[in-house]
Protein backbone atom coordinates (compact mmCIF):
# COMPACT_ATOMS: atom_id res chain seq x y z
CA UNK A 1 0.00 0.00 0.00
CA UNK A 2 1.23 3.44 -0.84
CA UNK A 3 0.58 6.26 1.56
CA UNK A 4 1.85 9.76 1.11
CA UNK A 5 4.24 10.97 3.75
CA UNK A 6 1.71 13.32 5.31
CA UNK A 7 -0.90 10.56 5.49
CA UNK A 8 1.56 8.39 7.36
CA UNK A 9 2.30 11.20 9.79
CA UNK A 10 -1.41 11.78 10.36
CA UNK A 11 -1.94 8.09 10.96
CA UNK A 12 0.93 7.99 13.44
CA UNK A 13 -0.40 11.00 15.33
CA UNK A 14 -3.92 9.64 15.32
CA UNK A 15 -2.87 6.29 16.74
CA UNK A 16 -0.68 7.97 19.35
CA UNK A 17 -3.65 10.00 20.55
CA UNK A 18 -5.94 6.97 20.58
CA UNK A 19 -3.44 4.95 22.61
CA UNK A 20 -2.85 7.76 25.05
CA UNK A 21 -6.55 8.55 25.40
CA UNK A 22 -7.44 4.92 26.01
CA UNK A 23 -4.74 4.59 28.70
CA UNK A 24 -6.07 7.71 30.41
CA UNK A 25 -9.69 6.61 30.07
CA UNK A 26 -8.77 3.19 31.43
CA UNK A 27 -7.33 4.74 34.56
CA UNK A 28 -10.28 7.05 35.02
CA UNK A 29 -12.68 4.15 34.52
CA UNK A 30 -10.73 2.01 36.96
CA UNK A 31 -10.67 4.83 39.43
CA UNK A 32 -14.41 5.36 39.22
CA UNK A 33 -15.11 1.65 39.47
CA UNK A 34 -13.01 0.83 42.48
CA UNK A 35 -11.75 3.96 44.08
CA UNK A 36 -14.71 6.25 44.29
CA UNK A 37 -15.43 3.81 47.05
CA UNK A 38 -11.76 3.69 48.04
CA UNK A 39 -12.85 2.42 51.43
CA UNK A 40 -16.09 1.60 53.24
CA UNK A 41 -17.03 3.07 56.60
CA UNK A 42 -18.33 0.63 59.24
CA UNK A 43 -21.84 1.99 58.68
CA UNK A 44 -21.63 1.27 54.92
CA UNK A 45 -20.78 -2.32 55.75
CA UNK A 46 -23.72 -2.62 58.11
CA UNK A 47 -25.99 -1.39 55.33
CA UNK A 48 -24.69 -3.90 52.75
CA UNK A 49 -27.26 -6.52 51.86
CA UNK A 50 -24.77 -9.37 51.65
CA UNK A 51 -21.23 -9.94 52.91
CA UNK A 52 -18.82 -9.35 50.01
CA UNK A 53 -16.34 -12.18 49.62
CA UNK A 54 -13.72 -10.22 47.67
CA UNK A 55 -11.00 -8.00 49.09
CA UNK A 56 -12.33 -4.65 50.28
CA UNK A 57 -11.02 -1.67 52.22
CA UNK A 58 -12.44 -0.49 55.50
CA UNK A 59 -11.66 2.94 56.90
CA UNK A 60 -12.37 4.79 60.12
CA UNK A 61 -11.01 5.76 63.51
CA UNK A 62 -9.10 3.23 65.57
CA UNK A 63 -11.10 3.21 68.79
CA UNK A 64 -9.14 4.43 71.82
CA UNK A 65 -8.15 1.65 74.17
CA UNK A 66 -9.23 -1.12 71.78
CA UNK A 67 -5.82 -2.20 70.43
CA UNK A 68 -4.73 -5.55 71.86
CA UNK A 69 -1.68 -7.57 70.95
CA UNK A 70 -1.62 -11.34 71.15
CA UNK A 71 1.68 -12.84 69.93
CA UNK A 72 1.93 -11.40 66.43
CA UNK A 73 -1.77 -10.76 66.01
CA UNK A 74 -3.36 -7.42 66.65
CA UNK A 75 -7.06 -6.97 67.28
CA UNK A 76 -8.66 -3.55 67.39
CA UNK A 77 -11.93 -1.78 66.69
CA UNK A 78 -12.53 0.49 63.70
CA UNK A 79 -15.37 2.91 64.26
CA UNK A 80 -17.09 5.77 62.45
CA UNK A 81 -18.65 6.81 65.79
CA UNK A 82 -21.88 5.10 64.71
CA UNK A 83 -20.95 1.47 64.11
CA UNK A 84 -17.96 -0.61 65.07
CA UNK A 85 -16.14 -3.52 63.47
CA UNK A 86 -13.48 -5.76 64.99
CA UNK A 87 -10.33 -6.02 62.89
CA UNK A 88 -7.77 -8.78 63.16
CA UNK A 89 -4.31 -8.22 61.69
CA UNK A 90 -1.08 -10.17 61.65
CA UNK A 91 2.08 -8.23 60.83
CA UNK A 92 3.85 -4.96 61.43
CA UNK A 93 1.88 -1.80 62.14
CA UNK A 94 2.84 1.41 60.28
CA UNK A 95 4.35 4.20 62.40
CA UNK A 96 1.38 6.49 62.12
CA UNK A 97 -1.02 3.81 63.29
CA UNK A 98 -2.24 5.28 66.59
CA UNK A 99 -5.37 4.75 68.65
CA UNK A 100 -7.79 7.61 68.12
CA UNK A 101 -6.49 8.29 64.58
CA UNK A 102 -7.70 7.13 61.18
CA UNK A 103 -6.58 4.02 59.39
CA UNK A 104 -7.52 2.16 56.23
CA UNK A 105 -7.39 -1.63 56.40
CA UNK A 106 -7.44 -3.97 53.40
CA UNK A 107 -8.76 -7.48 53.62
CA UNK A 108 -11.91 -9.59 53.72
CA UNK A 109 -15.00 -9.61 55.90
CA UNK A 110 -15.52 -12.74 57.96
CA UNK A 111 -18.94 -11.47 58.88
CA UNK A 112 -20.40 -8.02 59.28
CA UNK A 113 -18.79 -7.53 62.67
CA UNK A 114 -15.38 -9.07 62.02
CA UNK A 115 -12.78 -8.07 59.45
CA UNK A 116 -9.58 -9.94 58.67
CA UNK A 117 -6.99 -7.46 57.43
CA UNK A 118 -4.04 -8.30 55.24
CA UNK A 119 -2.70 -4.74 54.91
CA UNK A 120 -2.95 -1.74 57.19
CA UNK A 121 -2.48 1.80 55.92
CA UNK A 122 -2.33 4.62 58.43
CA UNK A 123 -4.30 7.65 57.28
CA UNK A 124 -2.97 11.03 58.22
CA UNK A 125 -5.35 13.96 58.70
CA UNK A 126 -4.97 17.59 57.61
CA UNK A 127 -3.53 18.73 60.96
CA UNK A 128 0.17 19.46 61.19
CA UNK A 129 1.64 20.68 64.49
CA UNK A 130 4.71 20.36 66.70
CA UNK A 131 4.49 17.84 69.61
CA UNK A 132 4.32 20.61 72.25
CA UNK A 133 1.25 22.11 70.60
CA UNK A 134 -0.36 18.68 70.36
CA UNK A 135 0.33 18.06 74.06
CA UNK A 136 -1.12 21.36 75.20
CA UNK A 137 -4.19 20.74 73.03
CA UNK A 138 -4.59 17.34 74.68
CA UNK A 139 -4.25 18.88 78.16
CA UNK A 140 -6.84 21.53 77.39
CA UNK A 141 -9.20 18.82 76.21
CA UNK A 142 -8.73 16.81 79.41
CA UNK A 143 -9.21 19.85 81.65
CA UNK A 144 -12.58 20.66 80.14
CA UNK B 1 25.71 15.45 66.11
CA UNK B 2 26.00 15.28 62.34
CA UNK B 3 24.91 11.67 62.14
CA UNK B 4 21.98 12.60 64.35
CA UNK B 5 21.01 15.33 61.90
CA UNK B 6 21.40 13.01 58.91
CA UNK B 7 19.36 10.30 60.59
CA UNK B 8 16.36 12.64 61.10
CA UNK B 9 14.75 10.45 63.74
CA UNK B 10 14.86 7.38 61.51
CA UNK B 11 13.27 9.09 58.50
CA UNK B 12 16.62 10.29 57.11
CA UNK B 13 16.69 7.93 54.14
CA UNK B 14 13.27 9.05 52.85
CA UNK B 15 13.91 12.74 53.53
CA UNK B 16 17.33 12.86 51.88
CA UNK B 17 16.13 10.78 48.91
CA UNK B 18 13.24 13.23 48.40
CA UNK B 19 15.40 16.33 48.57
CA UNK B 20 18.09 14.76 46.37
CA UNK B 21 15.58 13.71 43.73
CA UNK B 22 14.07 17.20 43.65
CA UNK B 23 17.50 18.87 43.50
CA UNK B 24 18.81 16.59 40.75
CA UNK B 25 15.75 16.81 38.52
CA UNK B 26 15.46 20.60 38.83
CA UNK B 27 19.19 21.09 38.23
CA UNK B 28 19.12 18.96 35.11
CA UNK B 29 15.99 20.77 33.85
CA UNK B 30 17.83 24.09 34.29
CA UNK B 31 21.01 22.73 32.72
CA UNK B 32 19.28 21.36 29.62
CA UNK B 33 17.21 24.52 29.18
CA UNK B 34 20.35 26.69 29.23
CA UNK B 35 22.17 24.27 26.92
CA UNK B 36 19.32 24.35 24.42
CA UNK B 37 19.28 28.16 24.41
CA UNK B 38 23.03 28.40 24.04
CA UNK B 39 22.88 26.17 20.97
CA UNK B 40 21.60 29.20 19.07
CA UNK B 41 24.43 31.65 18.52
CA UNK B 42 24.03 35.44 18.54
CA UNK B 43 20.46 35.30 19.73
CA UNK B 44 20.35 38.86 21.02
CA UNK B 45 21.50 40.31 17.71
CA UNK B 46 19.36 38.05 15.59
CA UNK B 47 16.31 38.66 17.67
CA UNK B 48 16.65 42.41 18.05
CA UNK B 49 17.39 42.98 14.36
CA UNK B 50 14.31 40.92 13.50
CA UNK B 51 15.96 39.54 10.43
CA UNK B 52 13.97 36.36 10.54
CA UNK B 53 15.66 35.09 7.41
CA UNK B 54 18.99 35.09 9.15
CA UNK B 55 17.54 33.60 12.31
CA UNK B 56 16.09 30.83 10.28
CA UNK B 57 19.33 30.13 8.44
CA UNK B 58 21.58 30.20 11.49
CA UNK B 59 19.16 28.28 13.69
CA UNK B 60 19.00 25.49 11.15
CA UNK B 61 22.73 25.58 10.68
CA UNK B 62 23.16 25.16 14.42
CA UNK B 63 20.65 22.41 14.67
CA UNK B 64 22.37 20.20 12.17
CA UNK C 1 -1.64 47.56 28.54
CA UNK C 2 -1.11 44.25 26.82
CA UNK C 3 2.36 45.34 25.76
CA UNK C 4 3.88 42.75 28.07
CA UNK C 5 2.48 40.00 25.86
CA UNK C 6 4.38 41.35 22.86
CA UNK C 7 7.27 38.96 22.32
CA UNK C 8 9.88 41.69 22.06
CA UNK C 9 8.87 43.47 25.27
CA UNK C 10 8.81 40.16 27.05
CA UNK C 11 12.18 39.21 25.63
CA UNK C 12 13.81 42.43 26.87
CA UNK C 13 12.14 42.04 30.25
CA UNK C 14 13.56 38.54 30.52
CA UNK C 15 17.08 39.79 29.83
CA UNK C 16 17.03 42.43 32.53
CA UNK C 17 15.18 40.51 35.22
CA UNK C 18 16.84 37.09 35.10
CA UNK C 19 19.89 38.16 37.12
CA UNK C 20 17.81 39.55 39.97
CA UNK C 21 15.48 36.58 39.86
CA UNK C 22 18.46 34.28 40.35
CA UNK C 23 19.57 36.25 43.42
CA UNK C 24 16.07 36.20 44.92
CA UNK C 25 15.80 32.49 44.21
CA UNK C 26 19.15 31.66 45.85
CA UNK C 27 18.23 33.67 48.94
CA UNK C 28 14.73 32.17 49.28
CA UNK C 29 16.04 28.64 48.70
CA UNK C 30 18.74 28.92 51.38
CA UNK C 31 16.30 30.37 53.92
CA UNK C 32 13.65 27.81 52.96
CA UNK C 33 16.04 24.84 53.22
CA UNK C 34 17.47 25.93 56.57
CA UNK C 35 13.97 26.45 57.96
CA UNK C 36 12.59 23.19 56.61
CA UNK C 37 15.54 20.95 57.46
CA UNK C 38 16.84 22.49 60.69
CA UNK C 39 14.56 24.94 62.46
CA UNK C 40 11.06 23.68 61.74
CA UNK C 41 9.69 21.39 64.46
CA UNK C 42 8.83 17.73 63.97
CA UNK C 43 5.17 16.82 63.63
CA UNK C 44 3.48 15.20 66.65
CA UNK C 45 2.60 12.09 64.61
CA UNK C 46 4.72 12.11 61.47
CA UNK C 47 7.90 13.09 63.38
CA UNK C 48 10.65 14.17 60.99
CA UNK C 49 8.97 12.76 57.88
CA UNK C 50 6.90 15.95 57.79
CA UNK C 51 9.99 17.63 56.28
CA UNK C 52 9.28 15.89 52.96
CA UNK C 53 6.11 17.98 52.77
CA UNK C 54 8.16 21.16 52.26
CA UNK C 55 9.23 19.82 48.85
CA UNK C 56 6.16 17.73 48.03
CA UNK C 57 3.40 20.29 48.54
CA UNK C 58 5.02 23.24 46.67
CA UNK C 59 5.88 20.90 43.75
CA UNK C 60 2.30 19.66 43.56
CA UNK C 61 0.90 23.19 43.66
CA UNK C 62 3.24 24.34 40.91
CA UNK C 63 2.54 21.34 38.68
CA UNK C 64 -1.21 22.04 38.95
CA UNK C 65 -0.79 25.79 38.49
CA UNK C 66 1.42 25.35 35.43
CA UNK C 67 -1.09 23.00 33.81
CA UNK C 68 -3.81 25.53 34.49
CA UNK C 69 -1.77 28.16 32.62
CA UNK C 70 -1.06 25.67 29.79
CA UNK C 71 -4.77 24.91 29.46
CA UNK C 72 -5.84 28.55 29.41
CA UNK C 73 -3.02 29.50 27.02
CA UNK C 74 -3.98 26.63 24.70
CA UNK C 75 -7.54 27.89 24.69
CA UNK C 76 -6.48 31.46 23.84
CA UNK C 77 -4.15 30.17 21.15
CA UNK C 78 -6.66 27.82 19.56
CA UNK C 79 -9.76 29.99 19.71
CA UNK C 80 -8.39 33.53 19.42
CA UNK C 81 -5.30 32.66 17.39
CA UNK C 82 -2.97 34.62 19.66
CA UNK C 83 -0.21 32.24 18.82
CA UNK C 84 2.39 33.49 21.29
CA UNK C 85 0.31 31.75 23.99
CA UNK C 86 1.23 28.37 22.50
CA UNK C 87 4.84 29.41 22.97
CA UNK C 88 4.16 30.16 26.65
CA UNK C 89 2.50 26.77 27.05
CA UNK C 90 5.27 24.95 25.21
CA UNK C 91 7.97 26.59 27.34
CA UNK C 92 6.13 25.81 30.57
CA UNK C 93 5.27 22.15 29.92
CA UNK C 94 8.65 20.53 30.75
CA UNK C 95 8.80 22.52 34.00
CA UNK C 96 5.36 21.27 34.99
CA UNK C 97 6.33 17.71 34.05
CA UNK C 98 9.42 17.80 36.29
CA UNK C 99 7.46 19.25 39.22
CA UNK C 100 4.68 16.67 38.85
CA UNK C 101 7.30 13.90 38.90
CA UNK C 102 8.89 15.41 42.01
CA UNK C 103 5.45 15.51 43.60
CA UNK C 104 4.84 11.81 42.89
CA UNK C 105 8.30 10.62 43.94
CA UNK C 106 8.48 12.64 47.17
CA UNK C 107 4.89 11.69 47.92
CA UNK C 108 5.73 7.99 47.66
CA UNK C 109 8.81 8.49 49.82
CA UNK C 110 6.57 10.12 52.42
CA UNK C 111 3.83 7.53 52.06
CA UNK C 112 6.01 4.50 52.71
CA UNK C 113 7.10 5.37 56.27
CA UNK C 114 3.79 7.01 57.24
CA UNK C 115 0.94 5.20 55.46
CA UNK C 116 2.82 1.97 55.08
CA UNK C 117 2.75 1.91 51.26
CA UNK C 118 4.51 3.68 48.40
CA UNK C 119 1.42 3.80 46.25
CA UNK C 120 -2.31 3.21 46.41
CA UNK C 121 -4.87 3.89 43.70
CA UNK C 122 -7.02 6.34 45.62
CA UNK C 123 -8.69 9.36 44.01
CA UNK C 124 -5.88 11.85 44.59
CA UNK C 125 -2.99 9.60 43.61
CA UNK C 126 -4.74 8.31 40.49
CA UNK C 127 -5.71 11.75 39.24
CA UNK C 128 -2.16 13.00 39.89
CA UNK C 129 -0.85 10.02 37.88
CA UNK C 130 -3.15 11.05 35.02
CA UNK C 131 -1.65 14.57 35.20
CA UNK C 132 1.85 13.14 34.76
CA UNK C 133 0.63 11.11 31.73
CA UNK C 134 -0.97 14.23 30.27
CA UNK C 135 2.27 16.19 30.70
CA UNK C 136 4.24 13.37 29.03
CA UNK C 137 1.74 13.27 26.14
CA UNK C 138 1.87 17.07 25.76
CA UNK C 139 5.67 17.28 25.74
CA UNK C 140 6.16 14.25 23.47
CA UNK C 141 3.60 15.49 20.92
CA UNK C 142 5.61 18.70 20.55
CA UNK C 143 8.77 16.71 19.89
CA UNK C 144 7.24 13.98 17.68
CA UNK C 145 5.25 16.20 15.31
CA UNK C 146 7.68 17.94 13.03
CA UNK C 147 5.22 20.34 11.41
CA UNK C 148 4.96 23.30 13.79
CA UNK C 149 1.40 24.27 12.91
CA UNK C 150 -0.10 20.84 13.37
CA UNK C 151 1.90 20.28 16.57
CA UNK C 152 0.53 23.55 17.86
CA UNK C 153 -3.05 22.60 17.07
CA UNK C 154 -2.87 19.13 18.58
CA UNK C 155 -1.07 20.19 21.75
CA UNK C 156 -3.60 22.99 22.19
CA UNK C 157 -6.35 20.37 22.17
CA UNK C 158 -4.43 18.19 24.66
CA UNK C 159 -3.96 21.23 26.91
CA UNK C 160 -7.66 22.04 26.84
CA UNK C 161 -8.83 18.46 27.38
CA UNK C 162 -6.26 17.97 30.16
CA UNK C 163 -7.75 20.92 31.99
CA UNK C 164 -10.67 18.68 33.03
CA UNK C 165 -8.30 16.84 35.34
CA UNK C 166 -7.27 19.90 37.39
CA UNK C 167 -10.48 20.30 39.42
CA UNK C 168 -10.60 16.51 39.79
CA UNK C 169 -7.16 16.53 41.42
CA UNK C 170 -7.99 19.52 43.58
CA UNK C 171 -11.31 18.22 44.91
CA UNK C 172 -10.61 14.47 44.86
CA UNK C 173 -9.88 14.51 48.60
CA UNK C 174 -13.20 16.23 49.27
CA UNK C 175 -15.40 14.23 46.87
CA UNK C 176 -14.27 10.73 47.66
CA UNK C 177 -12.84 8.67 50.48
CA UNK C 178 -9.12 8.82 49.87
CA UNK C 179 -6.01 7.67 51.63
CA UNK C 180 -4.50 11.08 50.95
CA UNK C 181 -5.28 13.67 53.61
CA UNK C 182 -7.60 16.60 52.80
CA UNK C 183 -6.22 20.07 52.08
CA UNK C 184 -4.69 21.88 55.06
CA UNK C 185 -4.60 25.24 53.36
CA UNK C 186 -7.83 26.48 51.80
CA UNK C 187 -9.15 29.85 50.76
CA UNK C 188 -12.19 29.60 53.00
CA UNK C 189 -10.81 28.51 56.38
CA UNK C 190 -7.78 29.07 58.60
CA UNK C 191 -4.95 26.67 57.77
CA UNK C 192 -4.83 23.55 59.93
CA UNK C 193 -1.08 23.62 59.85
CA UNK C 194 0.96 25.24 62.61
CA UNK C 195 2.63 28.57 61.72
CA UNK C 196 6.11 27.15 62.46
CA UNK C 197 5.51 24.64 59.63
CA UNK C 198 3.56 26.98 57.38
CA UNK C 199 6.49 29.42 57.14
CA UNK C 200 9.03 27.01 55.55
CA UNK C 201 6.26 25.62 53.31
CA UNK C 202 5.41 29.04 51.90
CA UNK C 203 9.07 30.09 51.53
CA UNK C 204 9.87 26.89 49.65
CA UNK C 205 6.81 27.49 47.47
CA UNK C 206 8.01 31.03 46.76
CA UNK C 207 11.51 29.87 45.82
CA UNK C 208 10.10 27.13 43.54
CA UNK C 209 7.89 29.74 41.85
CA UNK C 210 10.91 31.97 41.18
CA UNK C 211 12.88 28.99 39.86
CA UNK C 212 10.00 28.09 37.54
CA UNK C 213 9.95 31.67 36.28
CA UNK C 214 13.71 31.63 35.62
CA UNK C 215 13.57 28.35 33.70
CA UNK C 216 10.45 29.53 31.88
CA UNK C 217 12.21 32.71 30.71
CA UNK C 218 15.18 30.68 29.45
CA UNK C 219 12.97 28.21 27.60
CA UNK C 220 10.76 31.01 26.30
CA UNK C 221 13.75 32.74 24.68
CA UNK C 222 14.55 29.53 22.83
CA UNK C 223 10.98 28.76 21.85
CA UNK C 224 10.14 32.26 20.60
CA UNK C 225 13.07 32.09 18.18
CA UNK C 226 11.97 28.61 17.20
CA UNK C 227 8.45 29.97 16.64
CA UNK C 228 9.65 32.81 14.42
CA UNK C 229 11.68 30.37 12.36
CA UNK C 230 8.77 27.96 11.94
CA UNK C 231 6.05 30.55 11.40
CA UNK C 232 7.29 31.18 7.91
Amino acid sequence: MIFSKSTKTRLKIFSLIVIAASIILFFIYNNLQKNVVYFYAPQDIKNLTDTPSNKIRLGGLVKEGSLKKNNNTYVFIVTDLKDEIFVEYRGLLPNLFVEGKSAVVEGVLKDKKYFIASTILAKHDENYMPPEVANSLKKNKLNK
Amino acid sequence: MISNFLNMGGYGLYIWLSYTFAALSLTSLYYFSVKKLNSIKNIEYLYQSEKIEEVSVSAQANRS
Amino acid sequence: MFGIFKPRTFFNLANTSIFWLKIIFAFALVVGLILSLVFSPTDYLQKDSVRIMYVHVPSSWISLFIFLIIGISSFISLIFKVRVFSVYAKSLAPIGLVFSLISIVTGSLWGYPTWGTFWSWDGRLTSMFVLVLTYILYVSLWSFIKNYNSAEKITNIVGIVGLINIPIIKFSVAWWNTLHQPASITLTAAPTIHSSMLAPLLIMFFSFCILSLIIFLIRYKYEIINFRVNKK
